[in-house]
């Protein structure tokens, strides 16, 4: 497609190629953490159990939102999350935004989490990190999550590892796009049956060609997220305000209006939240109140995008009374090219704009990009096959890493619910994770041959799908009917996934088996796909 | 969303037949007929295009989105589908 | 050799530097945009893309005496804007945290 003179296309080659192999199983545990990623809350869904369909939101709150912020200490009013936890209940967290010994901006204040009746269940003191972090009964959507965004490496490292694994896709996908001399012509070409290095060298291209423009997207957007806070923010607060982060963040996420330090009551919140679920279609993802307590007091809320658009919505109340005040941007005071352009990096990295349907796609993607990259190093190595067996520890990590990764995860899912009832989730999901990778690692370096080796993962990967399900069951997990009468589709659903998914890997191996006993004495080299 | 799915559904089809007609796949399979030229790809691309065109000058970029990312799953499902089975894995 | 050494310089660490450096300086020149925040905004949504294009104009501009020249020319303007402001005297009353 882009025609580059010879030395030019060899550096592209070299750029694409090292760049792959140097960073490409990081890059893959991102990428395929990433695509598990998208259906995070669906995952807590389904592994905690919550059957409860009605949301928090939807629900009177004011007079428990009140009676919480009586008991808070006044420095502590500046801010209030307002979020769900648990099974659809009602969280709040009371605060005020510091700068820490680091020189970070972080919150501190009192976080509170409320019964169904609006009672005062738990009553905590802390940062942000302590509020949002980690729970038994989001332990393992925690666990993804974090492993995409960090790889469990410590603020700011693993942000910048993420990042810097993100502008490697970047410069992937670029490279990849620039060697590529017939993109267009070779889009339809697959040829299984042809020469290791040339088979391997379709698969990975013919993938690649069609996920392009995503890998380009998602590199971006993603790196994106990995060097705002850590960089770009503290940079850009320099220049523009000498470092003061909290000017920078009140500039671009400040409501704007006259301070009115007056004390006044909340009065409005059920009312505004009635009429914000009525304008944006559906409930709060989440809501926060500024100055609570006081006459310039404002609730915000944040929906979904609705009606076509792309980026969320927010809406701004008088927290007094309830009047609705206007439609904000999620970026910068009133709308503008900066904040449109800030706006969609969310929607179009999470692929959460458009329901079930956008998250969906953007699974899908997300699976053939970590192809692409598993297929990308397995050509690397074809390359250099030629009789070489130095290669062949590189070799095997890549099939441990390819299959065991997402068996490690899968296992996640069984230690989870093993250990969820008695509350030790948070140590026996990473735990989990730790000793099916220790297994995995152990299995690569024990078998016999590679193909072998892959079609052994594959197995397993196929029998742990399977297993979920029911172990889910037998740990107290809601069965089918309970979850449909309370409205709750997402457990089945992903029961049903789990099982269809176990059915085709199951399939596959059972066939290439059968395969293989027919062919008899023909060494079998067709890498598993 | 439905019309984002309509949308998939029609371009998926008109990406189907350019697999099909695809002159590279075809000298790979050493199929006879060397695929069609020129005119009836390029309709054929246009009917694959449209839709999304069509999403995205009627504003709604949610559908937009939708249809480019489902199409790029599609046509690689496609090309996965119209690749033939290895019968007796590759040589070499 | 001197010369592949130049491009890995600034294909390298020089791009990684001068990025952070036209982030900074971008602040300082972009306008403000319908809500005052363009020139806040943009720079860090356009990170990742402003280093990628160092890199690959390193990587493939024929000439080397180009890709540093416009490598210190971008460097040498963005510094200059973060320098000069910050030589500036400071106004009296800054916002208090």
């Amino acid at each position: 497609m882009i025609s580059l003179p010879q030395r030019e296309t060899k550096l592209m080659v070299a750029v694409h190629g090292w760049s792959g192999i140097l960073l490409g199983l990081l890059l893959y545990a991102v990428v395929v953490t990433g695509a598990a990623a998208v259906f995070a809350s669906e995952i807590g869904i389904w592994s905690a159990g919550h059957v409860g369909s009605r949301s928090a939101f939807a629900q009177p709150m004011a007079e428990a939102v009140r009676r919480a912020g009586e008991e808070t200490p006044a420095k502590y009013r500046e801010a209030v999350d307002l979020f769900e936890i648990g099974d659809h209940e009602l969280g709040a967290y009371f605060h005020h935004h510091e700068t820490d010994a680091e020189g970070n901006l972080i919150a501190r204040g009192i976080f509170y989490a409320f019964g169904p009746g609006g009672e005062i269940r738990e009553r905590r003191e802390g940062t942000d990190e302590d509020v949002y972090g980690a729970r038994n009964d989001n332990a393992l959507e925690h666990f993804l999550v974090d492993t995409h965004v960090r790889l469990h490496v410590p603020d700011p490292w693993g942000l910048l590892l993420t990042g810097i694994l993100g502008l490697a896709m970047l410069v992937a996908a670029i490279s990849g796009l620039l060697i590529h001399r017939h993109l267009f012509k070779d889009i339809f070409t697959l040829r299984r049956g042809a020469k290791p290095v040339l088979f391997n060298r379709d698969r990975h291209s013919v993938a690649g060609t069609w996920s392009l423009p995503f890998a380009f997207v998602l590199a971006f957007t993603g790196s994106f997220f990995s060097f705002y806070g850590t960089v770009g923010v503290p940079i850009v607060a320099m220049a523009a305000f000498g470092g003061d982060v909290e000017a920078l963040t009140e500039a671009v996420y400040g409501t704007p209006g006259k301070p009115d330090p007056r004390p006044e009551t909340a009065l409005g919140l059920d009312r505004a939240m009635a009429h914000a679920i009525q304008r944006a279609g559906d409930v709060p993802t989440f809501a926060a109140i500024e100055n609570f307590g006081r006459a310039d007091a404002k609730l915000t809320t944040y929906h979904a995008p609705a009606g076509g658009g792309l980026a969320p919505v927010s809406l701004v109340y008088d927290a007094t009374d309830g009047t609705f005040l206007q439609d904000k941007p999620l970026i910068g005071p009133t709308p503008s090219a900066g904040g449109t352009l800030a706006g969609i990096m969310s929607p179009l990295h999470f692929g959460n704009f458009a329901g079930m349907l956008s998250k969906a796609v953007w699974f899908g993607l997300g699976f053939a990009m970590s192809y692409v990259i598993y297929t990308g190093l397995r050509l690397w190595l074809a390359r250099r096959e030629a009789g070489s067996r130095s290669l062949e520890w590189l070799e095997r990590g890549v099939v441990v890493v390819g299959f065991g990764l997402p068996l490690a995860l899968l296992a996640c899912a069984g230690a989870f619910f093993l250990s969820m009832p008695a509350g030790t989730a948070l140590f026996w999901v990473p735990a989990g994770f730790l000793m099916v990778s220790a297994l995995a690692i152990g299995l690569g370096a024990a078998w016999r041959d590679v193909a072998g080796l892959a079609g052994a993962l594959e197995l397993a990967l196929g029998v742990v799908m399977l297993a979920l399900p029911p172990l889910r069951l037998i740990t107290g997990g809601p069965g089918w009917t309970t979850a449909l009468e309370a409205g709750q589709v997402i457990i089945p659903a992903l029961d049903l996934a789990l099982l269809l998914a176990a059915g085709w890997l199951l399939w596959r191996v059972f066939g290439r088996l059968g395969q293989r006993r027919s062919a008899q004495e023909h060494p079998v080299l067709q890498a598993a796909e | 969303m439905a019309l984002a799915i309509g949308a998939v559904v029609l371009s998926t089809a008109a990406l189907a037949l350019l697999c099909l007609v695809d002159p590279k796949r075809l000298r790979a399979l050493r199929r006879k007929g060397g695929g069609h030229g020129g005119g009836l790809r390029w309709v054929l691309v246009g009917v694959v295009v449209l839709p999304g065109l069509a999403l995205a000058l009627a504003g709604d970029g949610a559908a937009f989105m939708v249809w480019l990312g489902a199409i790029a799953l599609t046509g690689w499902f496609v090309t996965l589908a119209a690749s033939p089975r290895a019968q007796d894995g590759p040589q070499g | 050799m001197a010369r592949r050494w130049i491009r890995i310089a600034f294909a390298g660490p020089g791009a990684v530097i001068i990025a952070v450096v036209i982030m900074a300086g971008m602040a300082l020149w972009l306008p403000g945009g319908a809500a005052g925040i363009d020139n806040l905004v943009l720079p860090l949504v356009l990170a990742p893309l402003i280093w990628a294009a160092l890199f690959f104009h390193a990587c493939l501009d024929r000439s080397t005496a180009r890709v540093a020249a416009v490598a210190l020319v971008l460097l040498a303007i963005h510094g200059g804007l973060v320098a000069h402001k910050f030589l500036q005297p400071q106004p009296a009353a800054e916002t208090t945290p």
